[in-house]
């Protein structure tokens, strides 16, 4: 008898661990489903919202910087794995030091970023406000004022904007929507400067000594035809500033 | 303790490598300023013409001119491919853009570089244009700004080494910038920078009850909360809410592992045997009283005291699968093993695919540069082409301790400069007039005061003086390339009259082995080694040849060293590859060609030699020359031959003799002697009373003296040797001695002395003369060629530490290609692997000549003139072929195989079209010289593909020359060594160089040939001429005091006798020798006095002034010697020479070579003294400055300030103008207030206000912050 119980227990048991399972997939499911839905500002509120959507924009905007080299597309550039890696110091002729054509490259960076998501910070402040018009608000807009600004360790965007939200209960005004994202630019644009400064001046960059001395950053080079493909990578949040540089190339033979 | 004396050491090495190894490889720029230019035009407004302005390598290459030897070619701003600032040609240059012909873009002023900067941020951009410089923009190239200087800039507990506009910019960002705690430190270098940062003090700082960080005390300062140094947060005095714990954590700018507390503070160096133990959390413990001291603590579970010097640095144990005993973080290990041996963290060494040096890298090899770089061995390829060699030192002393510790560089090979060195003079003697003017130039130097301020300075320069201008010798090209990094003598002593001394790399450069483009100057530079080796002989006395000079050239030696000396010059000649496959492209001809046995020890050579690495080189230590430059080799004939034995003259002296005895018996033959009184007074000779006694004998002595002469005649016409014709001299000698001591013939006839001579006359018949012309021993080096077919194309991908490369790939096999290039995933492949279809030949079209055509035949073509017969002698006959896939072809006048064949169809590389242009000489010229020679001519052309298959059966080109009587005066189609002469020259060697064999004759009059007094030395034979466009006379043409016309005329046919069959110049060849109505010296070298800084280096421009000479002045600067000079960016055209250079403080000597075209030279130095000070310009040179006058030393100071009556009155030590500002003292010059120029200023001020006031002097040089701070009270 005794037995028999045991076992009746255990298949309770058996059949109440399963529904269980059943309940927790099930609500995973409805959670990851919810998670997949666009977050509306007005779940969050106009600042959160903008702070999620142009952060979003800039930090795509970051890393088309990284990739190219300081530029939306690069405008001068070579072919090589497959990407266009643009030139930041070059020099045509043989046996020469290079150009440095992208001087003040931070104040280049702003300025591209800038003008790279300018469309994508206004597309923000128009989904939330169609996202309010559709909830019977009244959204009220001023002129943006809108910059961008490579620090240590963070890229500070100062955006300013005047947006009145009002409904019948009343109004509510919103001016600063400035935010950071954290990227390593800055600091990766810096080494990048003594890389260009240095082989503008001298052909060559001792990069391993400068990692000796500063172990945060791996420096990688590649020589690629009669260029030199430079990799300089934040090891901490391994994004890497991409670009190339002709100085001093050889000829073959002559 | 080597320990730490092997980490401190990697401090200083890495720190200085920064800059010693760039300075190795640093190429020097320079700045001009020129007239006119656009400069109001930006670079956008370029680039905007350029659609999109978008640019890509591929267009790069495919459009870039190699080198500016092309027509017009100068420095275009913005080309149509984009390119800004890049030689090309005008009509490559976008049309509004600024272009300069003939000009280097570093001498325009529209491609000037500068410096771009931006004070306030402190960022300094070097190099770089004007038009691209959003900011303020100086002609410091190098930057050698104040505000450029860098400092340590600290940081709470964190340090930087940047400037301080940076540093200004960082505390503001990291919250230090309030109530201005800057904290930038000068006179800290970069190493004891990254020290700083460990000696920071730091503390608990405890921000409300319980709460705490664990910061700086500068941090807790601006959080407003209670310091308390070397505590840590969990310190139970403290009372705050952070508990010990047993995570760690890595920590920016430090190598350990750290605990971390509750709080997420920072705690100590992770030791797992005290994470219980309550007093490692209560104060801070040094990492020196740490685990693990002095050790890196690579991959120790335990301890977290890390050094990423001594090999270890704190990394993520879960990332890399390591098990520690608490937390999350170890001290990854950061040595490497490579090969067997442990290398540290930095350590860097050099890897080879073979031997080394002595002109034995092997084709496609590379120098290849491995680096320990926290634990990961990475490559980095030295340049390809072996345009870059890997140094490396081992052993490096620091305090008087030796510490090892590899390290390697790639630096810039030199083999170009070697090579170039050949064309230097060769060892010239040194004349009176050029020892005087030597000595005089240099003690007019030596009275310099600037330079030698002392008697006892004087004296010495003197001394030397006199000792450097009394040597017989100017510095050689042996002694030039001992001296020049890099380089090599090499001597090439083959046989006793064919040595010489030739410069070397000790690295040849390589090839672009499939690119046509470089082809021709491959060829060129493997020329050099193409010599001719004549070996002299002459008939031995019984016949058969003896060797007079050079017989060694006739050994496999010849081919050996000449192999040995053309693979040194590059990739030429015969020589293996990285996988010691041999192939060679070479011709020997009349000496043995390389044995199998010498050709396999080549490969030896694709080795690496264990051990062996390129040491950084030291002028000091090269070796002093040997040997002497012979130039051209055309070894003399005679210098050493044996003195031979005159015959003639003994037979003749015999003759005399017996003449002069014969005339006392005037019964004898008195004909005989009355002739021969004619020639010589005998009478005089030999007293009256000697000759009546031996006066019977004498018509016997005449006779045999007759018969010596005549035997001795018919010899040499029979073609007898030197012993032969003797017998038979000395056979003709008895019978004529029996004829005349006989009455009869048949009295004759029974003598016995009579059947002597004709038993000596027969037995001369055996030893008959052998001809023995000189044997002309030729090497042919040509650029190496790969292997036939892609067998070992797979090599090249087999090992992921030397990354295949084009060079690499093609030196594997003709038939090797390299795909996917530069997708990171590049693959040396077989091109066409089974390939069995042979190159086809066909005629080319398009090419043509003057007077003639081509006719196409069944397999080939005939050369024909313009009515289809023959063509003229000694006309240029182009022919051209075409292939059917890219192919190597040679040719030759009979049906031989290919690698037989000895001329080549066009170029050395795998081709579609092959042309070559020939001329032939006249029949009749060869006919007569015995010559099977015929006016029909048919060449036999084959080629061969990459595979090694050759094209079927035998292409013929064939063509006629028209015969008949020569009535065409020779040609002079070239000439070497008219033009300029030096100003001590009194003699000059002029090559003439005719289309056919002939002698020259010059003269200062125009007259015709036989009139003419000069002859030229012509040594060419028929059929074998010694330069490649025809036959060669030399002459020695002397020099007067001013220039002179010369005039050179040419006969043909120099073996006809009769010179009416001869056909001369109807008009001569006229060239001038102009020689200069002064000698090149040196005026002035500047700077030559004290320079004044404030910063680490300046930019300084060394001038060099010169006068006289020829119309092109070069100079070069060396600071080491005369040995070794460097050409001076800005010279040859004007006479003042400028380098820009980057310069750092001390005593600097720089010494000046100046040359011009005619030879002459003059030598300068010039000593100063750069010292750091407390103001520095701030820009460079202004335009239109005065020549010769330096930009760099003038400083402004204000010398006197007083207030009076509301007015601030300003004396300053010169001209200048003055701003102030209210802002503060770094103010932009361009916001100042102007107060006025002039060296006495005053102002009105307010009182209380604080002015900060700069001045700027009259060159526009500004110091780097306010002479002045005033308040007026």
């Amino acid at each position: 008898m005794g037995e028999k119980n045991g076992k009746r227990a255990q298949v309770t048991i058996f059949i109440i661990v399963a529904i269980m399972i059943v309940v927790v997939i099930l609500g995973l499911i409805y959670l990851m489903n919810r998670g997949g839905e666009a977050v509306r500002p007005s779940d969050l509120g106009p600042r959160d919202f903008i702070a999620g959507c142009v952060g979003d924009v800039v930090r795509d905007s970051v890393d088309k910087m990284l990739e190219n080299g300081g530029e939306i597309l690069p405008s001068q550039a070579i072919s090589y794995q497959g990407n266009e890696w643009g030139y930041l110091c070059y020099q045509a002729d043989f046996y020469q030091g290079c150009y440095n054509i992208h001087p003040m490259l931070e104040l280049q960076i702003e300025s591209e970023i800038e003008r790279d998501t300018s469309v994508g910070v206004q597309s923000c402040f128009n989904s939330m406000r169609e996202d309010f018009e559709n909830r019977g608000y009244d959204v009220k807009g001023g002129a943006t004022e809108y910059s961008v600004d490579l620090l240590p360790g963070y890229v500070k965007v100062s955006l300013k904007k005047d947006i009145e939200i009002s409904s019948e209960s009343g109004a509510k005004s919103f001016n600063d929507f400035s935010l950071e994202v954290v990227s390593p630019i800055y600091n990766l644009v810096r080494v990048t400067r003594e890389i260009v400064n240095s082989e503008s001046q001298f052909c060559y960059f001792e990069y391993n000594g400068y990692m000796l001395l500063y172990p945060e950053y791996d420096i990688r080079r590649v020589d690629y035809r009669d260029s030199k493909m430079y990799r300089v990578i934040d090891r901490r949040s391994g994004d890497e500033f991409k670009f190339a540089v002709r100085s001093c190339a050889f000829a073959p033979g002559i | 303790m080597n320990r730490k004396i092997t980490a401190g050491f990697e401090m200083i090495l890495m720190i200085g490598m920064l800059f010693s190894f760039c300075y190795f490889v640093g190429f020097e720029e320079v700045s001009l300023v020129s007239g006119a230019e656009k400069e109001k035009m930006t670079i956008k407004d370029f680039l905007d013409k350029m659609g999109g302005g978008k640019l890509t390598e591929n267009q790069t290459w495919k459009n870039y001119p190699i080198s500016m030897n092309s027509e017009g070619a100068g420095c275009c701003f913005a080309s149509n491919e984009g390119q800004v600032c890049g030689t090309t040609s005008p009509e490559n240059c976008i049309s509004d853009s600024p272009f300069a012909e003939g000009a280097l873009c570093a001498a325009t002023s529209f491609c000037e570089k500068g410096c771009c900067y931006d004070d306030k941020s402190g960022t300094y951009d070097k190099n770089v244009l004007k038009f691209a410089c959003p900011a303020k923009w100086v002609k410091d190239p190098n930057c050698n700004l104040p505000g450029a200087r860098l400092g340590c800039c600290v940081l709470g507990s964190k340090t930087i080494f940047e400037t301080e506009g940076q540093c200004e910019v960082d505390s503001l960002v990291f919250a230090m910038g309030d109530d201005d705690i800057v904290d930038w430190r000068t006179g800290v270098d970069e190493g004891a920078c990254l020290f700083l940062a460990a000696e920071q003090k730091e503390g608990a700082c405890v921000i409300r009850e319980g709460e705490c960080k664990f910061v700086s005390e500068a941090e807790c300062f601006s959080y407003g909360g209670d310091f308390a140094e070397g505590s840590l947060c969990t310190n139970p005095s403290l009372n705050t809410s952070c508990k010990m714990t047993k995570q760690t954590k890595c920590v920016d700018g430090k190598d350990g592992v750290y605990f971390v507390d509750s709080c997420g503070n920072v705690g100590n160096i992770y030791d797992s045997s005290r994470v219980e133990d309550v007093s490692y959390w209560d104060s801070v413990v040094q990492y020196n009283d740490s685990c693990g001291a002095g050790e890196g603590n690579g991959d120790s579970p335990s301890c977290g005291n890390c050094n990423r010097f001594a090999g270890g640095i704190c990394a993520s144990a879960s990332e890399d699968n390591f098990k520690v005993e608490v937390g999350s973080f170890y001290c990854r290990d950061t040595s490497c093993m490579f090969d067997g041996v442990k290398y540290d963290n930095g350590e860097s060494w050099c890897v080879y695919d073979g031997a080394i040096g002595n002109g034995n890298d092997v084709v496609g090899s590379r120098h290849w540069k491995y680096v320990c770089s926290q634990g990961v061995v990475q490559i980095e390829p030295c340049a390809d082409y072996r345009n870059q060699i890997c140094v490396q030192s081992k052993e490096f002393e620091v305090d008087g301790k030796k510490v090892e510790f590899d390290n390697a560089a790639c630096i810039a090979n030199n083999w170009r400069e070697c090579i170039n060195l050949n064309s230097e003079d060769a060892d010239e003697v040194r004349t009176e007039a050029e020892k005087k003017a030597c000595t005089e130039s240099r003690t007019k130097l030596c009275g310099n005061y600037t330079l030698y301020p002392s008697n006892a300075d004087k004296i010495n320069c003197l001394n030397l003086a006199a000792s450097d201008c009394a040597s017989d010798k100017k510095v050689r090209m042996v002694d030039k390339c001992s001296a020049t990094l890099n380089c090599r003598v090499e001597k090439v002593a083959i046989a006793d009259k064919f040595t010489f001394d030739v410069c070397l790399p000790k690295y040849p450069g390589g090839f672009a082995l499939n690119d046509a483009r470089y082809q021709t100057t491959a060829e060129r530079l493997c020329g050099m080694a193409s010599q001719t080796c004549t070996v002299v002989r002459a008939s031995k006395k019984w016949g058969g040849c003896r060797y007079v000079a050079n017989q060694n050239c006739l050994s496999e030696t010849f081919g050996q060293e000449m192999n040995d000396f053309c693979r040194g010059l590059g990739d030429c000649g015969g020589s293996v590859n990285i996988v010691g496959e041999w192939s060679g492209n070479y011709i020997i001809r009349n000496s043995p060609g390389l044995s199998e046995s010498w050709i396999a020890k080549l490969s030896i050579f694709a080795t690496p030699v264990p051990g062996q690495f390129a040491e950084v080189e030291d002028y000091s230590e090269y070796l002093a020359a040997a040997g002497v430059w012979g130039g051209a080799v055309t070894p003399t004939v005679g210098g050493e031959e044996e003195k031979s034995f005159d015959f003639t003259s003994i037979g003749v002296g015999v003759a005399g003799l017996g003449l002069a005895i014969g005339a006392a018996n005037p019964d004898m033959k008195g004909a005989i002697f009355s002739m021969a009184r004619n020639f010589i007074p005998f009478d005089k000779i030999l007293p009256e009373s000697f000759i009546k006694v031996i006066g019977p004998y004498s018509g016997a002595m005449i006779g045999a003296g007759i018969g010596f002469v005549v035997g001795q005649m018919l010899g040499q016409y029979l073609g007898l040797s030197e012993g032969g014709s003797m017998l038979m001299g000395l056979g003709g000698a008895a019978i004529g001695a029996a004829y005349m001591l006989s009455p009869t013939m048949t009295v004759m006839l029974a003598t016995p002395l009579f059947w002597v001579g004709v038993a000596l006359i027969v037995i001369s018949l055996f030893f008959g003369r052998s001809k023995c012309p000189p044997i002309e021993v030729d090497f042919e080096c040509k650029p190496w060629q790969a292997p036939v077919g892609g067998n070992d194309c797979e090599e090249c991908n087999d090992d992921p530490l030397k990354p295949c490369s084009r060079y690499r790939c093609e030196s594997l096999g003709a038939g090797c290609e390299l795909i996917n290039e530069g997708s990171g995933d590049e693959l040396c492949v077989d091109g066409n692997p089974g390939d069995a279809t042979p190159p086809i030949i066909h005629r080319q079209t398009g090419i043509d000549f003057e007077g003639g055509d081509y006719e196409d035949g069944e397999n080939g073509f005939s050369i024909v003139n313009d009515r289809g017969g023959c063509v003229l002698a000694y006309t240029p006959l182009p022919i051209g072929i075409v292939t059917s896939e890219p192919a190597q072809c040679k040719f030759d006048v009979a049906v031989k195989d290919f690698d037989d064949m000895v001329f080549s169809l066009g170029g050395n590389s795998y081709l579609y079209n092959h042309t070559a242009v020939f001329n032939l000489p006249d029949p009749s010229h060869g006919q007569s010289q015995g010559s099977n020679w015929t006016g029909d001519l048919s060449l036999y052309v084959k080629c061969r593909d990459r595979y090694g298959l050759e094209s079927p059966g035998i292409y013929e080109i064939k063509t006629c020359v028209i015969e008949g009587e020569d009535v065409t005066a020779p040609k002079i189609v070239a000439s070497e060594g008219i033009g300029n002469v030096g100003f001590d020259v009194t003699s000059k060697d002029v090559m003439i160089v005719t289309n056919e064999l002939a002698t020259c004759k010059w003269d200062l009059r125009d007259v015709d040939y036989s009139e003419m007094g000069n002859d030229m030395v012509c040594g060419d034979s028929l059929g074998a001429p010694s330069n490649a466009l025809g036959y060669v006379c030399n002459g020695v043409f002397a020099i007067g005091n001013s220039s002179n016309n010369y005039y050179v005329r040419c006969m043909d046919q120099p073996w006809e006798n009769d010179t009416s069959k001869r056909n001369a110049n109807a008009q001569s060849f006229v060239f001038n020798l102009v020689k200069p109505s002064s000698k090149i010296s040196i005026d002035k070298i500047k700077p030559d006095n004290i320079i004044e800084i404030n910063t680490d280096f300046t930019t300084i421009d060394l001038k060099v002034a010169t006068s006289g000479g020829g119309v092109n002045h070069f100079c070069s600067y060396s600071f080491s010697g005369y040995g070794s000079m460097i050409e001076m960016f800005e010279t040859g055209d004007a006479r003042t020479h400028v380098q820009t250079l980057n310069v750092g403080t001390g005593a600097k000597k720089i010494y000046v070579e100046c040359s011009d075209e005619n030879g002459d030279v003059a030598r300068g130095l010039t000593e100063f003294r750069v010292v750091q000070g407390d103001f520095n310009v701030q820009g460079g040179e202004e335009e239109g400055e005065e020549e010769g006058e330096e930009g760099i030393s003038s400083i402004i100071t204000i010398t006197r300030i007083w207030e009076e009556q509301g007015r601030m009155n300003l004396l300053l030590n010169g001209a200048g103008e003055c701003r102030y500002s209210f802002t503060g003292c770094k103010f932009d010059w361009e916001d100042g207030v102007s107060i006025g120029e002039g060296d006495a200023l005053s102002f009105s001020v307010d009182y209380g206000k604080k002015y900060f006031i700069q001045c700027e002097d009259k060159y526009g040089n500004l110091p780097s912050r306010c002479l002045a701070e005033i308040v007026a009270i």
